[in-house]
């Protein structure tokens, strides 16, 4: 007995001392969230949804900006998050800083990591440093958990790459692309939600900003923006699984 | 799909002589329309104003009740991939594709059987539009890559009989490159000339297989065309207007192409349009996430009036008209309509997992989740026009 208070106390003490040494660096990790934050945010966001179950409604005042070349859906989706966070800057210039090349026929896009990385280091007033993160998508319930995090709760855009008309029998498409090629690779803007995900396609949408114009889509610059079905907009970033981000299946930078 | 939104009135003369609206019944079941499985119902209403009430109560006999013409309904399930499909009496056509790029024409029989690919892109090509049949030809917008600035645009045609095909004609490089409609065996279409801030665009028919294609209207400098609808007279389409202070106004316009000019029409920031002999359609763009409707205009009376609304958190999108009926989509995918402009009536055609719909020539085409096997399947619905 007597052995095992001896062993008690200094165990006790030990765990205080630690403790205090440690709080410092806690409270440092509280300021700094590890990466397992934003999972536990949707976790937790996906949690209310499912017991409370009520409506949101959140749009940001994001604005499209056409795209200044075929290949510059990266550089103009960029543009469109930075200005909403207050930057100025240019296409031309974010092209080159994402790695772009230079517009012109069969010019490829821009890759996942170089959009997350330039919006990390130029995104005015992130909710934390290294806010953007590269995700696959797994399913539409994930995706509304995403932005719900991002966009309803922390008022920060989504950015998507996808396949606005896939050739996959479903009746899901971007609204203005559904006249369009089946086999297209684009980057959107997610900046709205609303309604509560329920696994239907009439409860929850996502409004979105899009760069592209043109005589095939005729939307003007400033309008182009509209809202989809959560699953819808799951199945064209799911359709397209990553094609054209040189980052695996990485589709989601939120 | 909006369906809670759509109005029916019927207008009516009261017994004070004053001409009322009478906004009908809700959610009855027709029942008199079903076949292949899919149940025909009118959708819900608008709750009666006083007003409204007061003027039904005063009616001695009630109005006729709207039917929709019937309609029979094939399905398949296509081999391949498929978006932006179209039907007629003869077949449906799509675009298959997927990734890497590369978008094919195909093409079947309404019960799918003989699904073939109709053409392909050329060389470092893509289709980029709905393949439209007109006449003996299949037509379909293609450019050398959609990933380009516009790169060459062409409009492409293949002989549906033969396989033989053509070059109906090509455009500049540019994203104002080119769109295209048909009705009937004529095809209309718009493409870019000029470049900068002088760009603008041509309106061009051709008559498929019998002549050249002819240029019938041309735009100011600065004025562009695009998403081109057309009834075989008439067209409609999507302005973009480049204004003094850098700005860019959208509206939709008719187009009188006899007399090669553009007639406004009260539809500011508009787009998607669709043409027919006696009507308009259109969709407001939903800026800033607002809701959006489905407008019609009645090109005689020159009257406009909202069809659908799509509520908060959705959008309608891509109407399509033949004759007096209309048909849309929406982000919500729960259901699909077709809306009788002369009956002033809505009725749901199909319920589910549903969207992708397209009218052309009195055939419906869309695609639906089955629910028994959870696969997508393409289906066609062919309209009685005829009593």
């Amino acid at each position: 007995m007597r052995v095992l208070t001896r062993l008690r106390l200094p165990i006790f003490a030990l765990l205080l001392a630690t403790a205090a040494l440690t709080s410092g660096s806690i409270l440092q990790a509280a300021a700094a969230p590890r990466a397992l934050d934003k999972e536990a945010q949707v976790a937790a966001f996906l949690a209310r949804q499912r017991t409370e179950a009520v409506p949101l409604y959140r749009v940001l005042d994001v604005r499209s900006v056409p795209q200044q070349c075929g290949n510059y859906c990266g550089p103009a989706t960029i543009l469109e998050a930075l200005a909403y966070s207050g930057v100025q800057t240019s296409q031309t210039q974010l092209a080159q800083l994402a790695g772009t090349p230079g517009c012109g026929i069969n010019a490829i896009g821009t890759c996942i990591s170089a959009i997350r990385t330039v919006l990390n280091q130029r995104y005015q007033n992130l909710p934390e440093p290294g806010w953007f993160r590269s995700a696959p998508l797994r399913n539409a319930e994930e995706y509304w958990g995403m932005t719900g995090v991002a966009v309803a709760e922390h008022g920060v855009p989504v950015g998507n790459l996808l396949n606005p008309n896939p050739a996959d029998g479903s009746p899901y498409c971007l609204p203005t692309w559904c006249n369009t090629t089946a086999s297209s690779v684009h980057f959107v803007l997610t900046s709205g939600v609303s309604g509560t995900y329920d696994g239907s396609d009439r409860a929850a949408s996502v409004y979105y900003v899009d760069s592209a114009t043109g005589q095939h889509l005729g939307d003007a610059a400033g309008m182009n923006g509209w809202w989809t079905s959560v699953n819808g907009m799951a199945n064209v970033i799911a359709a397209n699984n990553g094609y054209g981000g040189c980052d695996g299946i990485n589709a989601i930078v939120w | 799909m909006g369906t809670a939104a759509v109005t029916a009135s019927t207008p009516l003369s009261g017994s004070t002589g004053r001409r009322f609206t009478l906004l009908s019944v809700l959610l009855v079941v027709l029942a008199s329309c079903s076949e292949g499985g899919v149940k025909i119902t009118p959708v819900s209403q608008q709750p009666a104003t006083p007003e409204r009430t007061a003027t039904r109560m005063a009616r001695a006999t009630p109005a006729p009740t709207p039917r929709l013409p019937a309609i029979a309904v094939q399905s398949f399930r296509p081999a391949g991939g498929y978006t932006s499909m179209i039907a007629d009496r003869r077949g449906v056509y799509w675009l298959g594709g997927g990734v890497p790029l590369q978008a094919v024409v195909m093409g079947a029989a309404q019960t799918g059987e003989g699904e073939r690919v109709l053409a392909r892109p050329l060389r470092d090509g893509e289709a980029v539009g709905r393949p439209l049949p007109a006449g003996e030809w299949l037509l379909f917008p293609e450019t050398q890559d959609t990933n380009a600035a516009g790169g060459p645009w062409r409009v492409r045609a293949v002989h549906l009989s033969s396989g033989r095909e053509r070059i109906v004609d090509g455009a500049q490089d540019g994203w104002d490159g080119l769109s295209l409609a048909v009705a009937g065996a004529r095809a209309a279409y718009t493409v870019g000339v000029g470049s900068g801030v002088e760009v603008a665009s041509e309106v061009r028919l051709w008559d498929t297989g019998t002549e050249e294609p002819r240029t019938v209207l041309r735009t100011a400098p600065g004025v562009t065309l695009q998403r081109i609808a057309f009834d075989g007279r008439a067209a409609a389409a999507v302005r973009t207007t480049r204004l003094p202070d850098g700005a860019v106004a959208t509206d939709v316009v008719e187009l009188d192409l006899s007399a090669g000019r553009l007639l406004p029409l009260p539809a500011q920031n508009a787009t998607m349009p669709g043409i027919a002999p006696r009507w308009i359609v259109w969709v407001t763009i939903p800026v800033g996430g607002t809701a959006n409707q489905l407008v019609l205009f009645d090109r005689e009376r020159r009257t406009t009036r909202v069809i659908a609304d799509s509520g908060q958190g959705h959008s309608l999108h891509n109407p399509s008209i033949s004759g007096n009926l209309v048909t849309w989509n929406s982000s919500d995918t729960s259901a699909i309509a077709l809306y009788d402009a002369e009956q002033r009536a809505g009725f749901v055609i199909d319920q589910g997992v549903v969207g992708k719909v397209w009218i052309h020539e009195g055939v419906l085409v869309w695609t639906a989740l089955n629910a028994a096997t959870r696969a997508y399947e393409l289906k066609v619905g062919t309209l009685s026009l005829t009593p």
